[in-house]
């Protein structure tokens, strides 16, 4: 039963405890942020900080500060930049040597509505009352409201300073892109000459993404604060997560498969989709047994519904016509030209740069130029899997995580064979080719075996297949697939391997299409065609070389597309093989481009390409 | 140049002419000629059909150079990274890196022979792409790197009066329009003898407002006689996918201080702009951008731009408020 100490979407909630607990990747940095505000906090005036900034803001050399450090967390919804600031504020909290020279006010992400550099100080003024609930001070806050604007505003910066006094108020702010956007230029301005003139505060504040009031140049806060970009977990740090969350809900039988290999390759299956956010393992986690991991389709498709709300959010705060090319490019599923997104959305051509423009900088998009054109997709995979989840009722995702699942097989699971057994099934192993009479030989000895372990049954059926007996392996393939597909430990045989023989065996176009269909029937007899379909996708390395031709290849695509036009299954393997058959006759990148980022990742490496090459 | 047969070509010509001077002929490579083409080479240019013996031909034309020689032989390559580069990119890698590799073998096999290779782009932009490809390596380890820097300032104002006199410019005082050309264009003679052209074409006095005023709008030329842009394309042609970003950030953010930067700051500065936290990469790409005379290192180890001149124009070019 999972326990209610986790709350997937807001970590400010969550007890230190559990903060700690499944704190993953950040260690070293939580420790940096500490230190630097305990540094801020004990250490006055014994640095020289170098100031860089506009005109009129300490351009001119170095300004003796108070040593106070500011740092911006930048990175996108989900990467955990709450939970890294709620774990800083609980370890300063806890920080014995703090106590009593440093005040806290935390503005969270809440905070709507600061349109002043007033407003700014009343949102301070709540936040520290909240953590340090002070009477007079409240009562002071208080006045301030009888006051016109502009003498509140002087007044509210003057209680403050004399509020803190000698010691120093760690700000804790989220979305300061919101905050310092609603006070605009003058706003910012007067911010950062009050912070300038009265150094005691020490800032922690996150953003989703570089925004012009840090980035641009002539912009009041350019170079104030130590900037730091959230990296998305690894998939080492993904794993460590889950099992983190599985400990902590209690579940030991979800920590141990974690912990094996073939649990992992679960988690790298949802790693290729899913990326590295830690929002969504931590949505993924509430869905998680030992069970449903191994199946695996399920509790991502449940994620994705629990995560379409925060995407929904998101894209309401865009204007009417980012939305409609967010919603353009989440059906698309892949990169499209401006001049598309232009037609099909009736919107001009300057209108749609312009706008991915914004979309891009604020992180929604991301692009691939390509010579004078540039391509466009989602920078998020997950917010079209969402938006394909409610749009096709998850088919289409469910297709691609089986997919996924079979392609990502356990690591290690190698052929444990007795030494006898394994000199027996290296005679049988399928690279004999050109070693004809040698290999019936020992496969005949091998026939002799009486152990008929699924290993050796199915290397047994590929021996004889690539011995050219196609009657007798596809027996043997059939019976294997029957004893052992759906077993304890289900083995479907080493498809790359069956499949890349019939592509290099096979004498001519009529035994391609037998044997291509015989394949198919005989996987989906066992329901088990997502293995032939990742063997089909890893047999494109082979068809790649010289030694193939075009036309071969294109023939090849042909026939397996006739072969299993109306099974679901294949479509993806299908989809892969197209792009990769006509990457190979124009050798344009840009074909690579009809297939969404996560398909496009499987293929770029079996053709040689660099994946993530060239795009922003 | 863009293949090995044409540098051979080029290097068979020179070697002919300077041979023709002595009354002596390259005998060996015209030999090599007749026997690999099946009859006489007539004529300047080498056939395209000798495109595969290149080597044979490049170590024997200058083997009968230094075969007639009784002092050191010094070949002077202008351009030559630029060469290379141009091979690279029509013949690939392979043949760029053998080109490298003979004359390499050539200043081994024959110790009087000496190259001196000039270039306005860095040899370590053509063999660092050569790397990337394999390359192991190190084809000039046994040539010297000189810097060549700018004049210094009396140097650089000597020059200019000499100029501002050779083109009988009115200069109403000498020395002080002098100085202000050398320290407008910091030193770099190209840029000085530009000024005084401009001086001479637009006729009158010349004096420290003219040099100011030919300086900036040269920075704004949009015909870009200064040829100042191809500090800018030079970033696309030379550094890698995943360098570009980095080397435009940093010189975004160091055109735009007035003080040298030490690493720290400028490292934060480049994340503001760009989302990033590889420091190494940042570091490699500053290295660069030394080594390309975009950028200097201080003793205190803070950087800043080489050329006041081309940070102004980097500044410009890219539309950053000062």
């Amino acid at each position: 039963m999972k326990t209610s100490s986790l709350s997937r979407l807001s970590p400010c909630l969550m007890s230190r405890e559990t903060l700690e607990a499944i704190f993953v990747q950040r260690e070293p940095l939580a420790q940096r942020l500490v230190e630097l505000i305990r540094d801020s906090t004990l250490t006055a005036a014994k640095h020289q900080t170098l100031v860089v900034g506009p005109q009129g803001i300490g351009k001119t050399g170095p300004i003796p500060t108070a040593a106070k450090h500011h740092t911006l967390l930048i990175g996108p919804h989900g990467i955990g930049k709450t939970h890294l600031i709620s774990l800083v504020y609980h370890r300063i909290r806890a920080a014995a040597d703090l106590h009593g020279c440093l005040l806290i006010a935390w503005l969270r992400e809440e905070e709507w509505g600061v349109t002043s550099f007033l407003d700014l100080f009343l949102r301070i003024f709540r936040a520290l009352l909240a953590e340090h609930a002070d009477p007079v001070l409240s009562e002071q806050v208080e006045s301030l409201y009888d006051l016109p604007s502009d003498e509140a505003a002087r007044a509210a910066g003057q209680l403050l300073k004399q509020y803190v006094g000698s010691r120093t108020l760690l700000l804790l702010i989220e979305n300061l892109d919101d905050i310092l956007g609603g006070l605009g230029d003058q706003g910012q301005q007067r911010l950062r000459s009050f912070w300038q003139e009265n150094p005691f505060c020490t800032l922690l504040a996150s953003a989703e993404s570089l925004f012009n009031a840090v980035s641009l140049q002539t912009s009041p806060f350019y170079g104030f604060f130590r900037i730091q970009h959230l990296r998305e977990l690894e998939l080492d740090d993904a794993a460590l997560l889950l099992t983190k969350i599985a400990a902590l809900d209690n579940d030991p039988d979800l920590e141990s498969f974690l912990q094996t290999p073939a649990g992992r390759a679960r988690v790298r299956a949802v790693h290729h989709l899913a990326g590295g956010s830690p929002r969504t393992y931590l949505i993924l986690a509430q869905f998680l047994t030992r069970d449903t991991l191994d199946a695996l389709a399920e509790p991502v498709i449940r994620t994705l519904d629990g995560l379409t709300p925060c995407y929904q959010a998101r894209i309401a705060r865009l204007s009417p016509q980012q939305r409609k090319i967010i919603d353009f490019l989440c059906d698309r599923r892949h990169d499209v030209l401006v001049k598309e997104i232009a037609q099909c959305c009736f919107l001009t051509h300057q209108t749609v740069s312009s706008q991915l423009k914004e979309l891009r900088d604020r992180g929604y998009v991301r692009s691939h130029p390509i010579g004078r054109e540039s391509y466009y997709e989602l920078r998020d995979p997950l917010m079209r899997l969402c938006y394909e989840v409610r749009k096709q009722r998850g088919e289409l995702v469910r297709l691609s995580v089986d997919f996924l699942r079979s392609w990502y097989q356990p690591e290690g699971l190698h052929w444990q064979l007795a030494p006898r057994q394994s000199s027996d099934a290296r005679a049988l192993g399928l690279r004999i080719r050109d070693r004809t009479t040698e290999a019936r030989a020992t496969l005949n000895r091998a026939v002799k075996l009486s152990d008929r372990s699924s290993q050796l049954l199915f290397k047994r059926a590929e021996a004889l297949l690539a011995l050219d007996r196609w009657d007798e392996g596809s027996a043997v393939l059939g019976e294997a697939l029957c004893r052992f597909a759906h077993s304890d430990e289900p083995e479907v045989g080493d498809t790359e391997a069956i499949v890349c023989n019939v592509l290099n065996k096979t004498p001519d176009l009529a035994s391609w299409r037998i044997h291509i269909s015989t394949l198919i029937d005989l996987y989906d007899r066992h329901h088990i065609l997502a293995p032939l379909g990742r063997g089909l996708v890893r047999s494109i390395r082979p068809l790649m070389s010289p030694l193939v031709n075009c036309a071969a290849a294109r023939m090849w695509l042909d026939l397996w597309r006739q072969a299993a036009a109306d099974r679901a299954e294949m479509r993806l393997p299908l989809r892969l093989l197209d792009v990769a058959v006509r990457y190979r006759q124009a050798h344009d990148p840009r074909v690579l481009f009809d297939l969404p980022v996560e398909e496009r990742s499987l293929l770029q490496p079996l053709l040689g390409i660099e994946p993530g090459a060239g795009s922003s | 140049m863009r293949t090995p047969l044409e540098f051979v070509d080029t290097v068979l010509r020179d070697v002919e002419a300077h041979l023709r001077g002595t009354k002596r002929t390259a005998t060996r490579v015209r030999s090599l000629l007749t026997q690999l083409a099946g009859a006489e080479v007539k004529g300047i240019k080498l056939p395209e059909a000798m495109a595969p013996h290149w080597k044979a031909l490049l170590v024997n034309t200058l083997e009968d150079l230094v075969q007639h020689q009784d002092r050191t032989v010094v070949l002077f390559w202008d351009e030559t990274p630029l060469m290379l580069h141009n091979v690279r990119k029509s013949s690939g890698e392979a043949a760029a890196m053998e080109v490298l590799d003979a004359l390499r073998s050539l200043r081994q096999m024959h110790p009087r022979l000496r190259m001196v290779f000039a270039g306005s782009i860095g040899l370590h932009n053509v063999v660092t792409s050569l790397r990337r490809a394999g390359y192991a390596n190190d084809p000039t380890n046994d040539m010297d790197t000189v810097d060549v820097p700018p004049l210094s300032t009396d140097h650089a104002r000597e020059l200019a009066r000499g100029l501002l006199r050779g083109e009988r410019i009115q200069v109403g005082d000498l020395a002080a329009t002098a100085a202000a050309i050398a320290a407008a264009v910091d030193g770099v003679p190209y840029f000085i003898h530009h000024v005084i052209d401009q001086i001479a074409q637009r006729g009158g006095a010349a004096d420290v407002t003219a040099v100011s005023e030919i300086v900036n709008q040269s920075l704004t030329d949009p015909q870009d006689r200064w040829h100042l842009r191809y500090y800018r394309e030079r970033i696309d042609t030379y550094y890698n996918p995943d360098e570009r970003p980095f080397a435009l950030a940093l010189l975004d953010v160091l055109s735009t201080t007035d003080q040298p930067l030490p690493f720290e700051p400028l490292f934060n500065l480049l994340k503001s702009r760009i989302v990033t936290e590889d420091s190494e990469t940042a570091r490699s790409v500053l290295a660069l951008l030394q080594r390309d005379h975009y950028l200097a290192q201080q003793p205190d180890g803070k950087y800043r731009f080489r050329f006041p001149l081309i940070q102004r124009s980097w500044r410009l070019q890219r539309g950053l408020a000062p």
